[in-house]
């Protein structure tokens, strides 16, 4: 019997859980992707609104598609579901690696053992070792268990992260919202420079300057939903290291996430994208 | 679908590049009127394209959230297994040093 119990200790304990800081890292940059993607996806309904609008001059009527959104309400809800469904789990993750869970059964046990300790001298090492023992079997029993449920869930929290991915796409040309983003500041670009071949000397400035100023905040556009993009990977790629017991630091890509989304908004805002 | 959607927008959205560099070449303003016009039908059907290619794919997207649901389903349940244990460890304690007690009173007593 002790045999067995010591089995189970050394094969629970040789398999390294997720810790929670992992988790918590997990779970942070989740919540970054879902504040910063909705700030981005702001920009993008404004940015095709505003080339709807530069179009309409030219119809004799006006339909409802001619003014819809790029990206529906009901597509956007789901999107932010998903991102809900990811927390909600990672957060149940949290609580069931927390380390604290263990501390109520050591303490319980750990009076136990005072108790017999009170009997006769030469019991404090043992009674430091059941205490901790019942801690440390709570604690490998949730730790786990924890490992084998992001082990199972593995696949589908990469398959829901690659979807978004996907979603907003791998370039400009590949298809998606970054293909919308990237046509629509091509036009605004192109819409400044046809006056060009037959203004006059200090208008050409002017146009070139716009001109230049429209690529430019093309670029910008493109690199923040290339950053929610990345980011998306990178917690795919975070949740399978948490899940193996590797450690994860999601705060540079946090960081890096917020740099970019926050430089496109203010890029978007100084060229009049929002009137 | 999700595919000749993507493709559909793709192919619009290489016609709005090409104009853009047929602008490079243009010497009247009126020619790159036209080509700006043209510019702006195009770009409509690539955002509509776009809008059509992201309304799909969130759909499928919901199939997979389902998944990561019942994932977390699995792991609420573990933590109520974590908790029985814990709960049962400390109730054989507690029965333990009742036990205690009652053979300190028992000695007392005899």
């Amino acid at each position: 019997m002790r045999r067995l119990l010591c089995l189970f200790l050394i094969l629970v304990a040789g398999c390294a859980a997720p810790s929670r800081e992992s988790l918590s890292s997990f779970r942070e940059g989740l919540s970054a992707v879902q504040k910063e993607s909705r700030e981005v996806f702001l920009d993008v309904n404004r940015t095709a609104r505003k080339a709807q609008i530069s179009r309409v001059g030219t119809l004799t009527m006006l339909k409802e598609s001619d003014v819809s959104p790029a990206l529906d309400p009901a597509s956007l809800a789901q999107w932010n579901r998903a991102l809900e469904a990811l927390s909600a789990y990672a957060s149940a993750l949290e609580i069931l690696a927390d380390p604290k869970s263990g501390d109520g059964v050591e303490e319980s046990v750990g009076k136990l053992g005072r108790r017999i300790e009170a009997m006769g001298p030469g019991t404090d090492e043992l009674t430091k070792a059941v205490a901790g023992l019942g801690g440390f079997l709570t604690r490998s029993v949730a730790g786990h268990a924890a490992r084998e449920a992001m082990l199972d869930a593995d696949p589908h929290v990469r398959d829901v992260l690659t979807r978004m991915a996907d979603m907003i796409g791998d370039g400009p040309e590949a298809g998606g919202v970054r293909t919308t983003v990237w046509a629509a500041w091509t036009l605004f670009a192109d819409e400044a420079r046809k006056g060009f071949p037959e203004s006059a000397s200090h208008e050409k400035h002017v146009i070139a300057q716009t001109y230049a100023s429209r690529l430019e905040s093309r670029d910008e556009a493109d690199a923040a939903l290339a950053a929610v993009r990345r980011a998306l990977l990178d917690l795919a790629d975070a949740h399978t290291a948490a899940s193996q017991g590797r450690t994860i630091d999601a705060e540079r890509m946090v960081a890096f996430l917020r740099k970019q989304v926050a430089h496109a908004a203010k890029i978007f805002k100084d060229t009049g994208g929002d009137k | 679908m999700n595919d000749s959607m993507r493709e559909l927008q793709k192919v619009l959205a290489g016609r709005v590049q090409e104009l853009s560099k047929r602008l490079d070449t243009v010497t009247s303003a009126a020619e790159a009127g036209v080509i700006v016009r043209e510019m702006q039908e195009f770009n409509h059907r690539v955002a509509l394209a776009g809008q059509l290619l992201f309304k799909e794919e969130s759909a499928g997207l919901a199939k997979s959230v389902r998944k990561v649901s019942a994932a977390k389903d699995r792991v609420d349940s573990a933590i109520r297994r974590v908790g029985g244990l814990s709960k049962a460890l400390t109730v054989v304690g507690g029965f333990l040093a009742l036990v205690d007690e009652a053979i300190d009173l028992a000695k007392e007593l005899s």
